[in-house]
């Protein structure tokens, strides 16, 4: 009894003191992971202390633990709030025409890069359709406001040609906005997005396409029935982890290009937080719109990867 | 081997589209320089399209004379210098932990490395509540410190790490090394084509970063160049701004040879000038990690 206790101990102790050695030993790993690992508290898991907010009437001079709480009152009237619900539906509507095109269109640039036979003109076309993606959305928004503008010169070429009596108002129209900033977007990123078409056609095998010669095949059959078919599984996964994405519309796009004449169709959720939260200070509602987006965002990811892990043998974990 | 007619028009079709859209990418930038070189006054009766008409540098003058726009491009290329500096620095190191299975507490933090991932950032206000508790609010740090350390970056980090020969670090561990200094004398010389690649992403992110300004800051003296962009963009700032300028020069003359907007098109030139002098040279290095990056989701 006695001895099988000191054993007890004396094996405790030695696991302690193994442990600690342990410790002592890979003190710089910890020296080297510690830090961040609190950085990743205080600044991811941070704000999730903030939702509370979402359920109470926060004041900011009483801090989170002593305003008063309100259940789901917020969530309730953010479905009572026709301004709100316009927001999610602009939401939807941009992002899920970002998507559509944002997946066809780099798909499309890879497929013709990749007929080009001139590798210095190849190049070239590729480095000239990074640029738009390193260059900021004010940037952005400026060239495109400058370029479609009243005076700009499609407008002046337009009129001198004779097609048009008044300047076209191209950011002023609200029935046109979603596909305007679609374009601009598809603009930006077609370039960058066919990096990665690219790289999965060039792992198609070769000798397909010979068989293919061999058989008589042109140029757009072998796209459409080597290349389109060698790509797809890419291409799929690609487009179904991109679903999860549709409730987050950006929020550049809408501040930048949008504006009072085209709101009704410009303003996203992200810019509707920011103009009732920040600059009205309604904290505790936009909180709760935030946390409802956050919450739906999660759903449509998780739906998506598990589409992604049946149709094919991708997913995100 | 010999192309037939059809292949010719195909190729002919293909080069000519692939043309357009190039064109459609350079030409915005072509008339923005253009119309900022131009004296503004001519500018508005149109007609320019790719060359400026009456040459001058007076937008760019306003520009680099007007105190507000120097001290904003001072603080973009303070925060971008510093800013990926810490971030490179900081991924990389986090990321090389990531490499030690044998870490007493690697698992736990992987996992929150993963929570992290799905569940970082998000709302706005509760993000602002954070930074204003912190003190972050108004000031640079609000530009640094929320980017220490991008996860992102480590996993790039992490899939280059691994694939490493893992001879040097033993050998340097038998030596006697710590892992501290086996990261700054062997890991990093060696990944040098990852840090190019994650600096540039680094740096662009920071370099094109307005939301922040906007959000956090309130500050004069903390705008950067993107931000002031934006609020000319807006117009209201323009004007004064201009006024302020050619009085100071004392020429009146000024007023009409730049205006709001051959300004702003040159404050568009000014900040885009230094990503088109750097993204070209660094194409190879980013086209891979973008590759290593989305492969690992």
């Amino acid at each position: 009894m006695k001895l099988e206790k000191r054993r007890e101990l004396q094996s405790g102790r030695a696991t302690n003191s193994r442990i600690w050695g342990t410790v002592y030993r890979q003190r710089y790993l910890i020296l080297m992971s510690v830090p961040f690992i609190i950085w990743i508290f205080i600044f991811c898991f941070g704000p999730m202390y903030g939702w509370l907010m979402a359920f109470q009437n926060y004041d900011p001079n009483k801090g989170v633990w002593k305003s008063e709480w309100v259940g789901l009152r917020h969530f309730i009237s953010f479905f009572q709030n026709p301004e709100a619900l316009r927001a999610v539906r602009n939401t939807v509507a941009i992002s899920g025409l970002n998507i559509i095109a944002g997946n066809i269109f780099p798909l499309v640039l890879a497929l013709m890069l990749n007929e080009v036979n001139n590798i210095l003109f190849k190049r070239t076309i590729q480095t000239i359709s990074y640029l738009p993606h390193f260059v900021s959305y004010v940037v952005i928004a400026n060239l495109f406001l400058t370029i479609l503008g009243l005076q700009g010169p499609v407008n002046e070429i337009l009129i001198k040609l004779g097609l048009v009596k008044q300047p076209i108002k191209f950011w002023w129209n609200k029935n046109t906005f979603w596909y305007m900033l679609t374009g601009v977007n598809v603009w930006k990123e077609v370039g960058w997005g066919a990096i990665i078409y690219l790289a999965a056609i060039a792992g198609v095998d070769q000798e397909l396409y010979e068989a293919a010669t061999v058989d008589g095949c042109g140029r757009f059959r072998k796209i459409w029935y080597v290349t389109i078919p060698s790509i797809l599984p890419t291409v799929i996964v690609l487009w179904i982890l991109s679903l999860g994405d549709i409730f987050n519309a950006g929020f550049d796009a809408s501040y930048l290009l949008g504006n009072p004449a085209t709101r009704d169709t410009s303003d996203v959720i992200a810019t509707y937080v920011y103009r009732y939260g920040i600059n009205m200070g309604m904290y505790s509602f936009t909180t709760a719109v935030s946390l409802m987006q956050i919450f739906i965002g999660f759903i449509l990811i998780f739906i998506s990867n598990t589409l992604a892990k049946r149709f094919t043998d991708y997913s995100l974990w | 081997m010999k192309k037939s007619l059809g292949e010719k028009i195909f190729d002919w079709v293909n080069g000519v589209l692939l043309t357009v859209m190039a064109a459609s990418m350079v030409y915005p930038f072509i008339y923005v320089l253009a119309i900022s070189l131009n004296e503004a006054a001519d500018s508005n009766r149109g007609g320019i399209f790719f060359l400026p008409r009456k040459f001058t540098l007076d937008s760019y003058r306003i520009v680099f004379e007007n105190n507000d726009l120097v001290n904003a491009a001072l603080v973009s290329v303070g925060r971008t210098v510093i800013g990926t500096v810490l971030t490179v620095l900081c991924s990389a190191m986090f990321a090389y932990v990531f490499t030690k299975p044998e870490y007493i507490i690697y698992k736990p933090m992987k996992v929150i490395f993963f929570m992290a991932m799905f569940l970082g950032g998000g709302a706005l206000i509760p993000v602002y509540m954070l930074y204003r508790s912190l003190g972050l609010l108004n000031s640079f740090a609000v530009y640094i410190i929320p980017y220490l350390v991008n996860l992102w970056f480590v996993i790039l980090f992490r899939t280059y790490y691994i694939q490493l020969p893992k001879a040097l670090e033993e050998a340097a561990l038998i030596d006697g090394a710590n892992e501290l200094r086996i990261f700054f004398t062997i890991i990093l010389p060696l990944s040098t084509p990852m840090i190019a690649t994650i600096a540039l992403f680094a740096a662009v992110d920071q370099w094109n970063s307005w939301r922040d300004t906007l959000f956090f800051t309130s500050k004069e003296s903390l705008k950067t160049l993107q931000f002031v962009m934006m609020e000319v963009m807006q117009k209201a700032q323009a004007r004064t701004m201009i006024t302020r300028a050619a009085m100071k020069m004392q020429r009146i003359r000024q007023v009409q040879t730049a205006d709001p907007v051959s300004v702003r098109m040159a404050i568009t030139i000014v900040t885009t000038v230094p990503i088109v002098c750097v993204y070209p040279f660094l194409q190879k290095y980013f086209i891979k990690g973008m590759l290593v990056g989305s492969m690992k989701g």
